[in-house]
């Protein structure tokens, strides 16, 4: 007997929920309800697509506008300043950071536009760092570069460690460009999100309440469920509750949500304790967990039900609740029995 | 900031107070009118530098240091806060009392709300007015901001770049009244999309306005500082504005030291340090230069100290005027009163000597007729005694009746013999003096009214005109001022047919008609007209009473011719007497009629030399008084003018030693 396949319920559910989307859409239900479908359909593909093997890690994008810390941020989870940091919004190319042990030192792989793949191995972070500014930002003398990664040990970082993959991607501003003819860097950044598995929003603490950080968030992170990170929080002047308000007020978001880091203070080991870096970095641990068909199942299971809540109409038919049903029955594990014990509880949702 | 110019504002607005109430002072409230509405329109009229920015770029900090505040209650640094409305920060005029106080104007044009600065948060803030949903408009905030002067609005301006797009459309109906535009820009998160987007926006109309201010200097490494400035002067230069020069303002380290309280020394400096009063002196510079060349407050002042001063000019030529007549008129009209007061006085003696000859004339006619009379006593007396020895007497009665009829009758006939001669020699006297008073007279008028066409008609006219004046209660200043109607508009003296001459003429009776053609035949119809009545009405009462009574002894001791003889020698005797009395009396009544002319032409002649010498000091100083103001407000207006040339062709005050 085959090993049943834990992608199996997700790939029905998939089914499922792109069925409710069309008939949601057909139905014109409120866009909020559309919308609770549509982040449920992306958690969805992203757990799918580690199961098809187009990844084999799960990609972490750190994504926000432009001068919004963000290589900064990834500088402090890395524990050495390895992405270029710049006062002008320069990186042209996304930085792909990943893990390898083989590789004694660090390595960047430079794809150039010309097709050839560079591999550079670099001794110091400063090295490191001015060979992705050559190739990643408009302030390098070369042409930029279509892709760069860098890879190495990192021991220090545990994202990484969990097998993540960290995205830097270039600043994103899409509030203020004529006609959607985003800029290059712009539409660069988007197209990293769509192979990003977990997106990490960064916003700055003194723009909170910017049209830069709102529309971004508004148009292209809101439903990638992202983590929401508020970055640079020692430039606040003021009151932290203030701030926390601000950012709920203004995102709409619940207390939990945002996590507020400064990675300026995570550089001094003297201000490492308040900078908030290792609440910012369980939580991102937290959500990459998630992303897993063992804690993914049940949690896109509740959602689904959320979303189609109040609307019987979208709801798709018995039999494709029974098709689903069985395949989640067929695991037979732990996580597989909890949620079959939770679909039970809700029988006139599911059908039963 | 604006320090000379705010001096010369100064000084301009408490010229033209004075110049308005010197306008008001000579009755000009035209004038008056349009100074003040000028003065108030000067003062009202600041210029305004807008700051604006993206939100988070630092403009509360800024605006507080050019503000010269020393905490941030009237503008928030703190990041919560968001300005959602336009505020104007005025520096409270120096003139009025009391506290801050904020003035909130509404979208839909409602009664602007006066509220203390301590309340505006309620209108301003996106905390307490969401979405801008109390329709604020715009704010007023009037304070003590020492630095503004009283020349300077600063504009604050909802920062964009944020959430609420209202801001923006608020932003874009202030931008045309700007008059210089601060625009900020973060060293530490230079020229974003939202940034790029207001400054094409920008570059689409302005050109020089815009003063590029780097924010958050301190924010960055020094080592960095280059790239941004290069990134910055780059991303304005592709906006299609030109950016001459990137002001590096640190006005944080400014207001940081006014918050814990430095000294004025402290600060000053450190506004030369951190870039502050560069800054501070460029827009000065540049507002007064472009100010001067365009239609803003510059040539509005100008054409004010223009006004000024066309008017002062104007005045100032009428008071001259004035004054130089005045001082000839003055000696003239003294000298001429007395002139007519020593020829009323000959006046005078020839009518006295006319009266006097006429008098003597009449007498003589009188005593001739006395002597004819008496010359005739015997014929008559005669003619009676024979009439009488002819008839008979019978009875004494009957013949003393018959007698007084005979000499009635005898002496009637007798007179209108006599008579003619005597009424026709008196009515020439009479004629002939009649004739001598009035060409006296005449020629008395004639001699002031058109002997010289030129000279007297001038002087009479200058004395008249200012007699008249003077008499009427400054009559002609008025009227003079009065005429000078708009400046630059045509000048209308008041011209009458004034003179002192009609007017004396009229006092001393004459008019078209003379006084003695009127005055004597009257007269002497009325002494003259009964004279034949009366002397027959003598003659009758001899005959009748004396003789009558006296005649029966007569005729009974035959002494009737003696009688008679007696009675016509007293007869004529009392006519004489009569008649003379009666030219006394005419005599008398014209002198009477002269004397009262003379003597009330006199009184009004002295009347006017009093008033001329009563009013000459009051009217005089007061003149040269004002003459005087005309010329020091001519002075300050020159000095005024002097310093705004100087301040508009040393824009930045190099100009001043």
């Amino acid at each position: 007997m085959a090993t049943p396949d834990p992608y199996a319920p997700i790939i029905k559910l998939a089914v499922l929920v792109n069925l409710a989307r069309e008939r949601a859409r057909q139905a014109e239900l409120p866009e909020g309800r559309q919308e609770q479908l549509q982040i449920l359909a992306h958690r969805i593909h992203r757990i799918r697509s580690l199961q098809e093997g187009k990844d084999t890690k799960i990609r972490v994008g750190v994504f926000g506008a432009p001068k919004r810390g963000k290589s900064t941020l990834l500088n402090a989870l890395l524990g050495e300043e390895l992405m270029p940091t710049a006062q002008v919004p320069l990186s042209t190319t996304t930085i792909e950071i990943e893990r390898d042990t083989s590789i004694p030192g660090r390595r960047v792989i430079i794809d150039h536009p010309s097709g050839r793949i560079e591999e550079r191995d670099c001794k110091s972070a400063q090295e490191v760092a001015k060979l992705l500014e050559t190739y990643g930002s408009r302030r390098g003398t070369s042409e930029s570069a279509l892709r760069l990664r860098l890879k190495g040990d990192f021991p220090d970082c545990k994202i990484l460690a969990e097998g993540g993959v960290l995205l830097d991607t270039p600043g994103a501003e899409v509030a203020f460009e004529p006609d959607k003819k985003l800029a290059a860097e712009a539409q660069r950044a988007l197209d990293a999100l769509k192979s990003t598995h977990l997106v990490l929003f960064c916003m700055r603490a003194d723009q909170i309440g910017s049209r830069s950080d709102s529309e971004l968030y508004e148009k292209h992170v809101r439903s990638l469920a992202p983590v929401h990170v508020v970055t640079m929080k020692d430039k606040y002047e003021g009151d932290i509750g203030n701030l926390i308000d601000d950012v709920l007020k203004n995102y709409g978001l619940t207390q939990a949500e945002p996590t507020l880091v400064s990675a300026h203070q995570a550089m001094s080991d003297e201000t490492l304790g308040i900078s908030g870096m290792a609440q910012f970095e369980e939580k991102v641990l937290r959500e990459i967990g998630r992303i897993t068909p063992e804690h993914g199942l049940l949690s896109c299971l509740r959602n689904f039900e959320l979303a189609a809540e109040d609307f019987s109409e979208i709801r798709p038919e018995r039999i494709h609740f029974m098709n689903l049903y069985g395949e989640i029955e067929g695991l037979n594990n732990d996580w597989s029995s909890e949620a079959i014990k939770h679909m039970r509880s809700k029988p006139e949702f599911w059908k039963l | 900031m604006f320090d000379h110019y705010a001096q010369l504002k100064e000084g301009a607005l408490r010229h033209l107070d004075k110049a308005a109430a010197f306008a008001r002072s000579i009755k000009r409230p035209t004038v008056a009118d349009q100074l003040d509405l000028g003065r108030r329109h000067l003062a009202d009229s600041r210029y305004n530098i807008a700051i604006v920015g993206d939100m988070k770029r630092g403009k509360s900090t800024l605006l507080n240091t050019l503000l010269g505040r020393r905490n941030d209650d009237l503008s928030p640094i703190q990041s919560k806060v968001c300005t959602s409305a336009v505020a104007h920060y005025l520096s409270r005029d120096a003139h009025s009392e009391g506290l801050s106080e904020g003035r909130v104007f509404f979208d839909n044009n409602k009664d602007p709300l006066i509220i203390p600065v301590e309340a505006l948060r309620e209108y301003i803030t996106e905390e307490e007015n969401p979405e801008n949903i109390k329709g604020v408009r715009s704010v007023d905030v009037y304070g003590d901001f020492p630095l503004l002067r009283n020349v300077v609005t600063l504009v604050d301006t909802p920062g964009r770049g944020a959430v609420h797009r209202n801001h923006e459309i608020l932003l874009e109906q202030f931008m045309p009244m700007a008059d210089a535009i601060i625009f900020l820009i973060a060293a530490d998160i230079p020229v974003t999309a939202s940034e790029r987007e207001f400054l094409n926006q920008l570059g689409k109309e302005e050109r020089e306005r815009i003063f590029f201010v780097l924010t958050k200097r301190d924010e960055v490494k020094d080592n960095d500082i280059n790239e941004v400035r290069r990134y910055v002067k780059k991303q304005i230069q592709e906006s299609n504005l030109s950016c001459g020069r990137l002001y590096e303002v640190s006005a944080r380290k400014v207001y940081e030291a006014a918050r814990e309280g430095s000294d004025e020394a402290t600060l000053a400096r450190l506004r030369k340090e951190t870039g502050v009063a560069d800054l501070e002196a460029e827009l000065e510079r540049f507002i007064i230069e472009t100010s001067s060349k365009n239609s803003s407050m510059m040539p509005r002042l100008r054409s004010l100290l223009d006004y000024v001063g066309t008017f002062c000019e104007h005045a100032s030529a009428e008071f001259e005027k004035d004054l130089s007549l005045m001082n000839t008129d003055m000696s003239l009209i003294t000298s001429e009163i007395q002139e007519i007061k020593t020829r009323a006085k000959d006046l005078r003696k020839s009518c006295d000597n006319r009266l006097k000859k006429f008098r003597t004339d009449w007498n003589k006619a009188v005593i001739q007729f006395q002597r004819k009379l008496e010359g005739r006593s015997g014929a008559i007396s005669d003619g009676i005694f024979t009439r009488i020895q002819k008839g008979g007497l019978i009875g004494v009665a009957v013949s003393a009746f018959k007698v007084s009829t005979l000499v009635k009758t005898t002496l009637n006939n007798e007179l209108r013999v006599l008579l003619p001669d005597l009424d026709q020699k008196l009515a020439e006297h009479c004629q002939k003096l009649s004739e001598e008073i009035e060409c006296d007279w005449e020629t008395f008028g004639r001699s002031k009214a058109s002997n010289d066409p030129f000279l007297p008609a001038a002087s009479i006219l200058g004395l008249g005109g200012t007699a008249v004046a003077l008499l009427d209660g400054f009559t002609k200043v008025q009227a003079t001022l009065a005429a000078l109607g708009n400046i630059g508009g045509q000048t209308i003296i008041a011209e009458g047919p004034w003179g002192l001459w009609p007017t004396v003429q009229a006092w001393f009776g004459f008019g078209p008609k003379l006084l003695a053609k009127k005055l004597v035949p009257d007269t002497i119809a009325i002494f003259y007209g009964t004279l034949t009545p009366t002397v027959v009405a003598i003659a009758a009462y001899f005959a009748a009473s004396f003789i009558a009574r006296h005649a029966i002894i007569a005729v009974q001791e035959k002494r009737v011719t003696t009688l008679v003889d007696d009675a016509i020698l007293k007869m004529a005797e009392m006519i004489s007497e009569n008649l003379m009395q009666r030219g006394e009396e005419i005599q008398n009544s014209y002198r009477e009629i002269i004397d009262e002319q003379i003597a009330s032409a006199e009184e009004r002649l002295d009347e006017l030399a009093k008033s001329v010498s009563d009013c000459d000091p009051s009217l005089m100083t007061r003149i040269t008084g004002q003459a005087e103001e005309c010329r020091r407000l001519l002075g300050e207006r020159k000095d005024l003018g002097h310093s705004l040339s100087l301040i508009t062709s040393f824009p930045n005050g190099n100009g001043y030693s």
